[in-house]
Order: structure tokens, then C-alpha cells, then sequence
């Protein structure tokens, strides 16, 4: 891929996925704690008639939500896949691979709720079950990448690894044993994807 | 700093984010609609309730927003400024940007009825969040490079 096309594809990747994490989880939110409280006044039937209706209304917003999730997820998978084979990775897979987990069952658990014309029994609840999945599954992923970010910090071959370089890494390449010492210079130029 | 307490200010930021984006679009497009066939005066003391929890919910995650990022800046100072000038323009232009979007946040909730031009502060300030969503990606991604590449390509070329 060339550096200009990388170099747009990436961020908006992870612009994509934030984005539609805040459709999804903000709208679960407001879904499950503020409209029962604000429609609490109205008769039965009008509460029915307001939840149908935003149900129908937000399921375009979790398709949206989830269709970008897919797409973006499946970017940043394809760039560190290779990294997640190496030993050195193999916590920081299993962290991945758990939000990769725990976000389809909340991306699933999502649909399932919106999908259909009328909603499964104690939506409410199951709602309340994919915002603590969802929260759990963001957790993941923050750790995640603040592992993989720890891991790209320590030295290979007297150089500052990047998240770019890891794309190019070959397990071939890995040193039997770790430098002790820390770098005392940046890498000139950015390795070849 | 402490991993776990890095990953929960980490996650203490991207929550309220999605508090903030995710309620607002809910706040603005999802519940106008679902609420649509109630009488007027329904509709509006709906919303002015929801609108209560909203702002008490939003100003939480404004302050778990600012007390995140300051923390999270000053740890992660020292890599924008290798990156200098690149990372610092774009983390100035996200703060800029969550400046803008607080004050238009706390204006439009401000009171016990919302201003005449709540929605269209409304969309203003979607727009604002997501670029300001995409600036700080780009921040993610430009202080992960290597500092010669961002400061080659400020200075003109690779």
C-alpha cells in the first residue's frame, strides 16, 4: 500500500470505529437510562407507542454503527494480524481477541434488539446486558491498545519500533535475545510496508 | 504511570465521548422522531425531561472528559512534542475544538427551557465532535511514527 494511501486509510479507520462505538454505546445509554425516565408521565400505551418508535428510529443507528465497527475492525485486524502471530504479541492477541470477542456478542445482542418488528421480552433489560458488554468490550479494547503501544516503546535491534513497522515485521528478523539498553536514536525513515 | 490506571483514564475518556456524541444524536434525531405523533405539549414536556437527565448526564462526562484528557496530555506531552510541529497543531486543534463544543453544550442546556436554536446548536456541535474525534485520531496515529517522518512532511516532503 503506498505511504499517502496508509497514511489516510489508518486514521480514518480509527475515526470510523470510535465514531460508531459513540452511535452505539451513547444511544444505548440514552436508550436505557433517559427515555424511560422522560416518558414516565405518559399513559401506557403513548410509553409503548414513544419506545416502538425509537427502537425503529435507533436501529438505523446501531446498523450504521455496526456496519462501520465491521469495516473499521476488520482494517485494524488485517494490520496487526502478522504482529499477533509472534510470540512476543501472544498477550496482547488474547487481549485483542477478547474485545473482538465481547464487541461481536454487544454488536450481536444489538441487532437482535432492533431487528424484528416487535422487540424480545424485557428489552429494557437486555439492553441494560449489552451496555455492561459493551463497556467491558471498550475496556478490552483500550488495553489492548495500550499494550500493543507499550510493547512498540521497547527497543528492537538498537531501534524504536512504530505501529507502521509493525506491519512490515517479519518473525524471521527476531532477535534470539532482547537489547537491555534503551535507543538513543529514532529510526530515519519509516520501514517499508 | 501505573498500566491499569493509563487503561482506565484511557477508557475514562472514550465513555464520556460516547455519552456526549452517541446522546446528543439520540437527543436530536432519535427522540424528535419517536415522539412525533404525541400531542405538542407531550412532546415538549418529553423532551424538556429527557433533556434534564441529559445535561446532568453531559456535565459529568465533561468534567471526566477534561480531568482524562489533562492527565492523559501530560503524559503523553513529550511524544507530541518530538513530533513538533505536526502533533502539537493537531492536539491544539482538538482542545481548541473541545472548547467550542463545552461552550455550545453548556449554552443550549443552559436554563430550564432550551434556547430558539437548540437544534441547529444541536447538529453544529455533532459536526464539531466528530471532527474532533477525527483530529484526535490522527494525533494517535501521527505520535506513533517516526519523528523524522511527521517532521519531514511538515517541513515540505518525505
Amino acid at each position: 500500500m503506498p505511504y499517502w494511501l496508509y497514511d489516510i486509510v489508518y486514521p480514518l479507520s480509527r475515526w470510523l470505529h470510535i465514531v460508531c462505538t459513540t452511535l452505539i454505546v451513547g444511544g444505548t445509554l440514552f436508550f436505557e437510562l433517559v427515555l424511560p425516565i422522560a416518558i414516565e408521565d405518559l399513559k401506557r400505551e403513548q410509553q409503548l407507542y414513544v419506545f416502538a418508535r425509537a427502537r425503529l428510529v435507533f436501529r438505523w443507528v446501531v446498523w450504521i454503527g455496526v456496519a462501520g465497527l465491521l469495516v473499521s475492525g476488520i482494517v485494524s485486524l488485517q494490520r496487526m494480524w502478522k504482529p499477533y502471530q509472534l510470540e512476543e504479541f501472544g498477550y496482547v492477541s488474547r487481549w485483542a481477541f477478547a474485545h473482538v470477542g465481547l464487541g461481536a456478542i454487544g454488536m450481536v445482542l444489538g441487532l437482535v434488539l432492533t431487528i424484528g418488528r416487535e422487540p424480545p421480552e424485557n428489552p429494557v433489560r437486555w439492553m441494560r446486558l449489552n451496555l455492561v458488554v459493551l463497556l467491558v468490550a471498550i475496556f478490552l479494547g483500550s488495553a489492548t491498545r495500550h499494550f500493543q503501544l507499550s510493547l512498540a516503546e521497547r527497543p528492537r535491534e538498537g531501534r524504536m519500533r512504530s505501529a507502521d513497522g509493525w506491519m512490515s515485521f517479519e518473525p524471521t528478523t527476531q532477535p534470539t535475545t532482547q537489547p537491555t539498553t534503551q535507543p538513543t536514536t529514532q529510526p530515519a525513515t519509516r520501514p517499508s510496508p | 504511570m501505573n498500566a491499569v490506571l493509563i487503561v482506565i483514564l484511557r477508557w475514562l475518556h472514550i465513555i464520556p465521548a460516547a455519552v456526549a456524541i452517541g446522546g446528543l444524536i439520540f437527543m436530536r434525531f432519535v427522540l424528535p422522531a419517536a415522539t412525533r405523533s404525541l400531542e405538542e405539549e407531550q412532546s415538549r414536556e418529553v423532551f424538556l425531561r429527557a433533556r434534564r437527565i441529559f445535561k446532568i448526564m453531559l456535565h459529568a462526562s465533561i468534567l471526566l472528559l477534561i480531568i482524562s484528557g489533562v492527565i492523559n496530555s501530560i503524559r503523553l506531552y513529550p511524544q507530541y512534542v518530538q513530533h513538533r510541529p505536526l502533533a502539537m497543531a493537531l492536539w491544539h486543534t482538538h482542545m481548541f475544538l473541545a472548547v467550542i463544543v463545552f461552550v455550545i453544550s453548556f449554552w443550549s442546556l443552559a436554563g430550564k427551557a432550551p434556547p430558539a436554536s437548540h437544534r441547529t446548536a444541536a447538529i453544529v456541535n455533532v459536526i464539531l465532535l466528530f471532527i474532533l474525534v477525527a483530529f484526535s485520531s490522527t494525533l494517535q496515529y501521527v505520535s506513533q511514527m517516526p519523528v523524522s517522518d511527521t517532521t519531514a512532511t511538515s517541513s515540505g516532503g518525505r
